[in-house]
């Protein structure tokens, strides 16, 4: 099983490179770095401001040291197929967890590192004394470790110790014993993190896993991630899932007016689909807006026709599924009305 | 006894799907769970191989309780899905020797078996083929190889007659009756009741997820006073009559 992670691992690892690559295009990074430079910018002369600190000062750092325990979704790696497949090896799958626990592990260290970096300042201001900062920052480190510990627990049907709600309180209460006691506060998220450590191996040694659950938590982190990278290039096993929205039925109704079937399947289509009725509303309004405000003529026609171009092009999209499915060559309609 | 269902309630929330089920399957027997769309039958075979937790009652697998000893309990059973799931980045030959790892079978005698169902399944001249990609007969052929070609104790099939050809069904059917030979049990669910009925050596009717029945053909038509009725009949006459009430 351990074998499986390290090969599952390396290919996730390749797949997510291939995307990022088209996600930091240089048109991004050139502007990240714009945005991040006047953001630090903005951050530090704020930061001037508060000295001596206000008393919200605390509160505030409270706030987000609560805030940067809450990232870490467990990397599972885990596929549709493995609780058919792998069901007989679930004495190992512990194993295969424990890899899978380091990652997360790992991978939670980057936006807590990055948050504690740059709350480092107003920590500065508000301690004074490096101990008491490095108290707040393990709070932070700890009480983020414990919660991947618990989401993990989750993935056996025992689960864990509290729900969620529960969870988050006690996380906020030890969290916001910083404002007074740093270093209390990091010792009780050691007792704590160490409370759910315990329990966590006693499920890997004993526990039942919960196939389905680890499986669905795994799809979503999966669809999540991919739904992510398609702002930025096509995802080829992206599930496009149709959503209801009741509240645009009147719209469906408006766009199919009494004629064929073929108008009323393609108005569905559109405002049912996973992104095309939006991007076509983002066309639509972008070109109102452009010839509303602009007051020459040429430039009208040509941003009124391109946005219409671009909108019938949309429109190949929704022809060519309908075209595919063999129901629409059987039905007694009239395929030239497609 | 190989499995044994003891006062099994349970479900996929809260409101239970089925209700106080108690089955054995016998070491050497083909016990058919037989029920309408929506009776119960995937939901107690989810709780058979350990996907779901029952809210009451107890399933053990040869002295072993899936409670208290999942993994030992999961590691003697093999499953066929309804609906086939494999991985989209295997080949068949890396499907068959994922399932060696995973049931650490001896490499040359589950090779051996594999070639044996595959021959049979005229599937062995497309080992380095992606099975994802197969028509859905396909893909079902080769989840039977990777099941049959372990050593379980039990093997639980999930209405396995559809999308099948006839000579197909025919095979499945030989290895079954292979498998109980070598003292495996084996639990299927079904809807297809003529071949269950000259098959399976008792059946579980299972309706609106409750056990209505349980025994074989001879037992039902002493039970429902019917001497000449057919598994179908009785079957039905359960069904239409619990529609009425």
């Amino acid at each position: 099983m351990s074998e499986l992670w390290q090969q599952r691992a390396k290919t996730y690892q390749s797949e997510i490179l291939k995307y990022l690559k088209y996600v930091l295009n240089d048109h991004l990074v050139l502007a990240l770095l714009f945005f991040g430079g006047g953001l630090g910018l903005a951050y530090a002369n704020w930061l001037k401001t508060l000295q001596p600190l206000p008393n919200y000062g605390l509160i505030l750092v409270a706030t987000v040291s609560f805030l940067l325990t809450l990232p870490g979704q467990p990397v599972l790696l885990l596929k549709n197929a493995d609780p058919v497949f792998l069901m007989s090896q679930e004495k190992n799958i512990s194993a295969y967890l424990r890899k899978s626990l380091r990652r997360t592990l790992i991978s939670v260290l980057i936006p807590v590192g990055i948050g504690s970096l740059l709350l480092f300042p107003l920590l500065a201001l508000a301690y004074h004394q490096l101990f008491l900062v490095v108290g707040v920052i393990l709070t932070v480190i700890l009480g983020s470790f414990t919660n991947v510990l618990i989401r993990y627990q989750g993935y056996y049907f025992a689960g864990s110790r509290w729900d969620w709600k529960i969870t988050l309180l006690i996380d906020a209460i030890i969290v916001s014993l910083i404002i007074r006691f740093p270093l209390i506060a990091a010792v009780l998220m050691l007792g704590w993190l160490v409370l759910e450590w315990q329990r966590l191996n006693r499920l890997m040694e004993k526990g039942s896993f919960n196939w389905q659950a680890a499986v669905d938590a795994e799809q979503k982190r999966m669809g999540r991630l991919y739904r992510f990278f398609s702002l930025f290039t096509t995802v080829k096993n992206l599930p496009v899932k149709a959503k209801r929205r009741r509240y645009a039925d009147g719209l469906v109704k408006f766009l199919a007016g009494k004629s064929s079937m073929f108008s009323y399947l393609y108005s569905i289509m559109i405002v049912r689909s996973g992104d095309l009725g939006s991007l076509m509303i983002r066309l639509l309004i972008v070109g109102m807006l452009i010839v509303a405000y602009s007051d020459q003529e040429w430039l009208k026609l040509m941003v009124g026709a391109l946005t219409t171009y671009l909108i019938v092009i949309q429109l190949v999209d929704v022809y060519r599924p309908v075209q595919a499915n063999s129901m629409v060559q059987v039905y007694p309609v009239d395929a030239e009305m497609a | 006894m190989a499995l044994k269902i003891e006062h099994l309630t349970g479900g996929y929330t809260q409101t239970p799907v089925i209700k106080d089920i108690n089955l054995e399957v016998h070491e050497g027997e083909l016990v058919g769970l037989i029920g309408l769309n929506g009776a119960g039958k995937s939901t107690t075979i989810n709780h058979v191989i350990g996907l779901l937790q029952p809210m009451q009652g107890t399933i053990s697998l040869n002295n072993i309780q899936l409670s208290q000893q999942p993994a030992a309990y999961k590691a003697q059973l093999a499953y066929i899905p309804e609906m086939p799931v494999l991985y989209d980045e295997l080949t068949l030959k890396e499907h068959l020797e994922l399932t060696i790892k995973a049931y650490d079978l001896d490499e040359k005698v589950a090779w051996k078996n594999a070639m044996e169902l595959l021959e049979k399944f005229r599937l062995a001249n497309k080992l380095e083929w992606f099975p994802a990609n197969f028509s859905k007969g396909m893909r079902q052929k080769v989840m039977i190889v990777c099941a049959f070609m372990t050593d379980a104790r039990l093997f639980v099939i999930d209405e396995p007659f559809l999308g099948l050809d006839p000579l197909a069904i025919d095979d499945l059917l030989g290895i079954i009756n292979e498998k109980k030979k070598q003292g495996a049990a084996v639990l299927m669910s079904t809807h297809v009741l003529d071949t269950a009925e000259k098959y399976c050596d008792r059946f579980a009717l299972l309706n609106e997820g409750q056990l209505k029945a349980v025994g074989t053909l001879g037992d039902f038509q002493t039970q429902f006073n019917a001497p000449t009725a057919s598994l179908n009949d009785i079957y039905l006459s359960i069904a239409k009559g619990e529609r009425h009430e």
